[in-house]
């Protein structure tokens, strides 16, 4: 269970959060929509503290961060409970693709070599790279390195897995392995929270939309009353 | 006398000369290794942005940057032991400042000389990491330690690399100012063989012919490594 209290981001001069509640249980799917510059990808952001709220609190299951206080042993703790697939994937150039999804379970979580390597494997299969697990990123294609992103985030076992606009640097004909890939995480009753501006995977997937407008929630519901009404007053 | 090269004495002044090719090697390379070492610190220490120590940092690199590595010899060969004298007064020690070999003072300058150069190609190629990367590092719950040392170093040597090659490759020819502290090193040898005949000309070309050697050999060396670093990025059309 996740819960956000009042979260608020504040940079120099400019209020981009402003006091965003909101809750998604166990295995629930909540993906964020709204114009850019709404704050979507900061809120995200927020919950791993990739960005540092200004205000509010952050709960994943039993541990609560504040933002005021956060210690970096609580940080640590809460981005260990979460993983996050960003818009340009950030794999590690370095590595190979096996070596990615193995780079936490190793390094973070401690696993041996040889049972980091067999559930990265498994995992490389899972997302359908079983035959490019020894490719390098720069050897593999944008929809085949989200893919190991997404195997990377999932191998950690996390409580949420939080998706910034993971097909949107994509070219169109990629997009569709991805949402398959996500279709499939969601079903296994994964908690995911998707920022994106794919309409259909929010309406066959998602258990609840919230729109993002300015700083606040401004809508949030089921799917279709969500986007039927977008549709009628015409926001995007 | 009348020639206007002698071949002969070119021939035989050979040995002598290539004889301190490990002195000079040796300032090199003890240099280079002290040198990494620092400037891998006043590379972290800007990185980092750590208070204080990054002023230092700043001036350090500039002050090594804005004087010619003969200054700075001289200010270590007559200033340290100034400095350790008047420690030795004001202190009651009694430190033999004149017992500190002048290949003391080589070493010294050459790796405070080189470490400032590399703190600069090293800090240049950690900024080069891609941010991405390292907020994934940080994603998946690393430290910034092991961000460090699993992502962005990895990669990081990778880009200064190359920069490492040239650096060394300027150092081992620098190695030729220690003559000027009575050092003998492929330069001090030239100077003294070449003082025994009067054939200055024929000795400088050996000593050129060394250096130029030497490097061509790292040269090919570190274009070897490189590739080999770089294999990643590689690209396979499949």
């Amino acid at each position: 269970m996740i819960r956000l209290r009042d979260i608020h981001k504040v940079y120099r001069d400019q209020h981009v959060l402003k006091g965003i509640d909101l809750e998604v249980r166990t295995g629930e799917v909540v993906v964020i929509m709204g114009p850019s510059g709404a704050g979507k990808s900061t809120l995200l952001r927020c919950i791993n503290f990739l960005e540092r709220p200004s205000k509010g609190t952050i709960q994943v299951d039993d541990l609560v961060v504040s933002a005021e206080n956060a210690t970096r042993k609580q940080i640590l703790a809460l981005r260990r409970l979460t993983s996050m697939v960003f818009q340009h994937y950030h794999l590690f150039k370095h590595k190979t693709a096996l070596e990615n999804v193995m780079e936490g379970l190793v390094t973070v979580k401690g696993l041996s070599r040889s049972e980091a390597v067999r559930i990265s494997t498994e995992h490389l299969e899972k997302v359908g790279l079983q035959d490019r697990l020894h490719f390098y990123p720069s050897q593999l294609s944008g929809g085949q390195q989200q893919r190991v992103a997404i195997a990377r985030a999932l191998a950690l076992n996390p409580k949420v897995i939080l998706f910034d606009e993971p097909t949107s640097a994509l070219d169109p004909d990629l997009v569709e392995e991805v949402l398959l890939v996500m279709r499939a995480i969601a079903k296994e009753g994964m908690t995911m929270i998707v920022v994106t501006h794919e309409v259909n995977f929010a309406r066959e997937v998602a258990d609840r939309v919230v729109v993002l407008a300015d700083g606040r929630i401004v809508d949030e519901g089921s799917p279709e009353d969500v986007l039927k009404k977008k549709k009628t007053t015409g926001g995007t | 006398m009348g020639e206007l090269f002698d071949w002969g004495f070119m021939v035989q002044s050979f040995p002598e000369i290539v004889r301190y090719l490990p002195v000079t090697l040796g300032i090199a390379v003890i240099s280079m290794i002290f040198g990494l070492f620092l400037g891998f610190l006043t590379a972290l220490v800007r990185f980092y942005q750590i208070p204080v120590l990054n002023r230092l940092a700043v001036v350090y690199v500039s002050f090594i940057r804005g004087t010619p590595l003969l200054v700075q010899i001289y200010l270590a060969y007559y200033g340290i032991p100034k400095i350790l004298g008047a420690l030795n007064e004001a202190n009651g020690w009694n430190l033999n400042v004149d017992s500190i070999p002048a290949l003391f003072f080589v070493y010294l300058t050459c790796s405070v000389n080189v470490g400032a150069y590399l703190s600069e190609s090293i800090r240049s190629a950690l900024l080069s990491v891609d941010k991405g990367q390292i907020e994934a590092a940080y994603a998946i719950g690393m430290t910034s330690f092991q961000a460090m040392r699993r992502i962005i170093l990895p990669q990081a040597l990778v880009v200064a690399f190359p920069n490492f090659g040239n650096l060394f490759i300027s150092l081992v020819k620098d190695t030729s100012l220690a003559f000027i502290i009575s050092v003998v090193e492929i330069m001090g040898a030239a100077k003294i063989v070449g003082a025994r005949g009067l054939h200055f000309f024929e000795v400088y070309i050996v000593a050129a012919l060394i250096y130029w050697f030497v490097c061509f050999l790292i040269e090919r060396m570190m274009l070897f490594a490189e590739r080999r670093l770089r294999r990643y990025e590689r690209e396979i059309v499949s």
